[in-house]
């Protein structure tokens, strides 16, 4: 990918029972395109960040993350979408 | 360190950072969040979609939206969204928005059966003039309404309450909030005398019990319900109880699960009440010195037109029982009949269906008696593979958690209780056992009425865009409120038309009998959501009537309107919403609206300078108007009294009522709106802001009246996040009627139900009120006895299933904002029908099988779904009606609550087969 295409990177809000957290974390780092930046071991949170291409990895990745055994919920927080050079993104909506 | 990463790298680590501290948890070795904002400037703002009102923080950059996330500073939802708040900027962003006015011409001219045209909207406007006028002319103020919602910013309802009922003296003004809370409006003011609920979103971390009623809040109000999820399963001893039809995501969720038979919430809540009664629950010194004891006709039809003029054939029999029902063996049980005779009951009171009187506690027991468990059970059973047994445990245990004097219960309910023909009933059960009990207006205690839209709450019942009221919780026939309106308002005596309008389904029904012909729809898409739309869309087109659709895309309602105009999306404007705690919340204009779209405020400002007083203020023909100080049929000439309030008959509606002197002295530019762009002001090139103009006027409503608001400027503070009415010397109001927390309560009382109307009432029994002289109920409450009725139609032989319909988590309303989102429409692309395996199979369907349902009025086909997010009994099927592909209204029955006039989308018989 150069430095100029669009970008699409989500960030997620993992709960996971306290206890299994380490086990958790561990997990989710060995999957794919997700990485686990930060955790709160008090309230079981993990912050994970998800950089998608298409809409169905995004979903397929938010759903395998709520299956996983230990994970209470797993909630999109922020969505960001980098539009890079595509020359749509930035003239849609723009007043004609 | 910025410059070490790679431009991936840093976008990730930003959003981490942004993640973490929307959700709280700390972080150490991120990139500075506002990296990846630079560029952007950050805007609090209300999401656009239901009625929970989550806050959203909009970035924007180059003109256009670059991002969205949820506000952590915002008490509703706490930095979360749920997937349809992210798409809060991309909804502006589908390929077809519309952009210039489109008129159907034909040779150059307008033509009912012309192709839809690009024109200018000066020619936009003439040919609505000429369309209005010619109407008006024929028919009267009658003769022309229109269709609102509430998605209508405050100011936005504002300036249509005044142009109809002040500017052209129609009352036909209604919105699809009628099709979504008008049975909770209607409860409401028979209970409390006065709208909207008690209690406030902090019930659920203060409550013990979350009982669900028909409301599928994992769907519905999903960041309500992570609220409710995470309450429960951090606190020991909290239960979660959800009634419903089918199994739903919310039942994943929930300890306990009831799927009861469709319209028996009526006989469960009664059984409730009954045991409360019999085992001594009931808190005494609440109820003497709270409540009164109150019922009501019980013949009162199903909201379906009283003849059959327009009928089809095939909707005849149903149609029938708007005159004459033979009651049900239950329905005799249930009202103390003698089941073994039969009961042919004349509906009487089908006009009038909201008189109620006083009645003793020993009637109102008596009412009670026959709900017993062994009855209640096997009527509400809905699910025919369920064990009876276990059945009646849970009913007894959800009586317990209601009856125990410590146990905190809150109910939770929305379109399951209020698209119900005895809508108004259920939501006063609901007031009944939580009344009965004392768990009302308490910390942690209420019945508790949510909203599907996001200012159903804060426009459509506060500003009253209904037919029948007026801002403040008036109504148009009460003389009182219409000579304090006419007062803020500055018009003669005698300006507002004191007739009831027609309602949002009486509307359609009078397009098709031709007594409406002019129609402005509104911030809604009323042709793909109004039941029964086979005969609306066939008169739309086929009737001599002129339809005006305003949006910001092509919808279902577009497709059969005469013009369509563009209109400003959500982040293109100024407004300000209402949600369903009484929280009122802001947002800035942030982007400009594209091409030639403008605000729905500068539509109806524009419009209204076609207009001079002589044309709609001299003597106008209502029929059927009666009232007193009116002559019989007829609004007076207010031209002359006009005069002497300084107004010229050449005046046009737009001085008098939009551009008034007052409303003038808001400036723009305005320091509330530094930097920020205000498409109304620039598309007319004006130097006042007519959004603040319009909330500050209608602001003078409430204030005093126990609806007290804020000022504009105090919602656009950076540290408020909404604040939930009524608002007095500053401070908001959790929970109303209780005397620790509500202002208006009476001084020194604990608590005090003030509500002013409907006040006033005769004793009675449970056969009719009594001759004597009237009582007052200031400060009380009414629990009302409502027996169970049947619903307006039921499978039989012929059509052997009922059919539910409502949404899904992905899409909203009519799917005309979501289904143009990528990631939402891709989640959820069609509308399925959902069905029980053994009903599938019986009729030889699988799994994405097309099959074709029908009913007494239309059919539509879709994709049968046997397993999935809902899970059906035997017996009933669930569609969706986001998807104008599948558009299951022209298969649903447009009976509604006879009090509430809110349509039952959650019960008629079909059929299904294999095409």
């Amino acid at each position: 990918m150069t430095k100029n295409e669009e970008l699409s990177v989500s960030g997620l809000c993992v709960t996971t029972r306290a206890d299994r957290l380490a086990e958790i974390e561990e997990t989710i780092s060995n999957h794919p395109g997700l990485e686990v930046h930060a955790r709160d071991p008090q309230s079981g949170k993990l912050v994970v960040v998800q950089e998608w291409a298409t809409i169905e990895e995004h979903r397929k990745g938010l759903r395998e993350l709520q299956a996983l055994p230990g994970v209470l919920t797993a909630e999109l927080v922020l969505h960001y979408r980098d539009p890079g050079d595509h020359p749509d993104a930035t003239t849609t909506g723009v007043r004609t | 360190m910025k410059g070490d990463l790679s431009r991936r790298d840093f976008v990730k680590s930003s959003v981490a950072a942004a993640t973490a501290a929307a959700v709280g948890v700390p972080i150490a070795d991120a990139a500075d969040p506002a990296a990846i904002e630079a560029g952007i400037s950050w805007e609090k703002s209300v999401c656009r979609f239901c009625g929970v009102g989550c806050g959203v923080v909009v970035g924007t950059k180059n003109g256009r939206i670059a991002a969205v996330k949820g506000d952590p500073e915002n008490p509703v939802n706490r930095g979360l969204l749920c997937a349809k708040g992210y798409a809060n900027a991309n909804i502006l962003y589908g390929a077809d928005r519309l952009t210039k006015p489109l008129l159907r011409l034909k040779d150059g001219r307008f033509d009912k059966g012309g192709d839809f045209t690009e024109v200018s909207w000066e020619q936009a406007f003439d040919e609505m003039e000429r369309q209005f006028k010619r109407v008006h002319a024929e028919l009267g103020p009658t003769g022309v309404g229109i269709m609102g919602s509430g998605q209508y910013t405050i100011p936005e309802g504002y300036a249509a309450v005044k142009l109809a009922k002040a500017g052209w003296r129609t009352n036909n003004l209604d919105p699809n909030a009628r099709h979504c809370m008008a049975s909770a409006v209607a409860a409401f003011m028979q209970v409390f005398g006065i709208d909207e609920p008690a209690g406030c979103y902090d019930d659920i971390e203060l409550t013990d019990t979350i009982v669900t009623w028909g409301a599928n809040m994992a769907e519905m109000h999903p960041m309500l319900w992570a609220r409710v999820v995470d309450h429960r399963l951090r606190t020991e001893g909290v239960r979660v109880f959800n009634l419903t039809t089918y199994s739903n995501r919310t039942s994943e969720c929930a300890d306990h699960e009831l799927v009861i038979a469709p319209q028996t919430d009526l006989a469960i809540w009664n059984y409730i009440a009954r045991e409360i009664v019999n085992q001594d629950a009931v808190d005494t010194d609440f109820v003497e010195n709270h409540c009164v004891f109150a019922s009501g006709p019980t013949d009162i039809g199903f909201g379906m037109p009283g003849n059959d003029a327009h009928a089809f054939p095939a909707e005849l029999d149903t149609l029938a029982r708007q005159r004459v029902v033979t009651l049900t063996t239950e329905e005799a049980i249930a009202q103390g009949l003698d089941p073994s005779e039969e009961h042919v009951v004349e509906q009487n009171a089908a006009v009038g269906a909201g008189a109620h009187w006083l009645i003793s506690f020993d009637d109102f027991k008596k009412g009670l008696e026959p709900y017993t468990l062994d009855f209640v059970a096997h009527l509400a059973k809905g699910d025919p593979d369920e064990d009876i047994e276990d059945f009646k445990k849970k009913l007894q245990l959800l009586a317990e958690y209601y009856g125990d004097p410590v146990r905190k219960v809150v109910s939770f309910w929305t379109m399951g209780f209020n698209q119900h023909t005895r809508g108004t009933w259920v939501n006063e059960q609901a007031y009944m056992v939580h009344l009965l009990t004392g768990k009302q207006a308490k910390p942690g205690s209420g019945a508790f009425s949510l909203t599907g839209q996001p200012s159903a709450c804060g426009t459509a019942r506060e500003v009253g865009t209904f037919s029948h009221r007026l801002p403040a919780d008036m109504v148009v026939a009460n003389p009182g409120h219409r000579a304090r309106s006419e007062e803020i308002w500055k018009l003669p005596e005698k300006t507002l038309n004191p007739k009831v309008g027609s309602h949002i389904t009486q509307m359609m029904r009078d397009l098709e009998s031709g007594t409406l012909r002019w129609l402005w729809v509104q911030v809604t898409n009323p042709f793909q959501s109004t039941a029964n739309a086979n005969h609306w869309l066939t008169a739309a087109r086929e009737k001599d009537c002129f339809i005006v659709v305003s949006d910001i895309y092509p919808t279902y309602s577009c497709k059969v309107a005469d013009l369509i105009l563009p209109c400003a999306g959500h982040y293109e404007k100024w407004g300000l919403y209402g949600n369903s705690e009484r929280r009122t919340q802001s947002w800035r204009q942030v982007v400009d609206p594209p091409g030639e779209a403008r605000s729905d405020v500068w539509q109806m400002l524009e419009f209204s300078k076609r207009f001079t007083l002589a044309e709609v203020w001299g003597e106008q023909a209502v029929l059927g108007l009666a009232a007193g100080g009116f002559e019989d049929g007829k609004m007076p000439d207010v031209l002359g009294a006009a005069e002497k309030l300084g107004y010229r008959p050449d005046q046009t509606l737009y001085e008098v009522l939009f551009a008034t002197p007052a409303a003038r002295a808001f400036p723009w530019p305005d320091p509330v709106g530094a930097d920020h762009g205000c498409c109304t002001v620039e598309a007319s090139g004006l130097d006042w802001f007519p959004e603040k103009a319009l909330f500050e006027e209608y602001r003078q409503f409430g204030v005093d009246h126990a609806h007290d608001l804020a000022p504009f400027d105090t919602y656009y503070r950076d540290d408020v996040r909404g604040l939930r009415w009524p608002v007095v010397d500053g401070k908001e109001t959790r929970w109303r009627f209780n005397g620790e927390h509500d202002p208006y309560v009476t001084e020194g009382a604990q608590f005090d139900f003030y509500g002013p109307a409907l006040k006033s009432l005769k004793l009675g029994t449970l056969s009719g009120p009594g001759s004597g002289a009237t009582v007052s109920l200031a400060g009380k409450a009414k629990i009302f006895f409502r027996p169970y009725a049947a619903p307006a139609e039921s499978p039989d032989g012929n059509f052997d299933l009922w059919l539910c319909t409502g949404r899904v988590l992905e899409h909203w309303h009519s799917g005309s904002m979501t289904r143009r989102v990528p990631e939402l429409n891709a989640a959820q692309p069609r509308a399925q029908i959902f069905m029980n395996a053994s009903d599938a199979a019986a009729r030889g369907l699988e799994r994405n099988d097309v099959a074709l349902i029908e009913s007494r009025r239309g059919q539509v086909k879709a994709v049968v779904e046997i397993g999935g997010r809902n899970r059906m009994p035997r017996g009933t099927v669930y569609v969706p009606w986001f998807d104008e592909g599948v558009p299951i209204n022209k298969v649903t029955l447009d009976a509604t609550c006879p009090i509430s006039k809110e349509i039952d989308f959650k019960k008629c018989a079909v059929r299904v087969s294999k095409t």
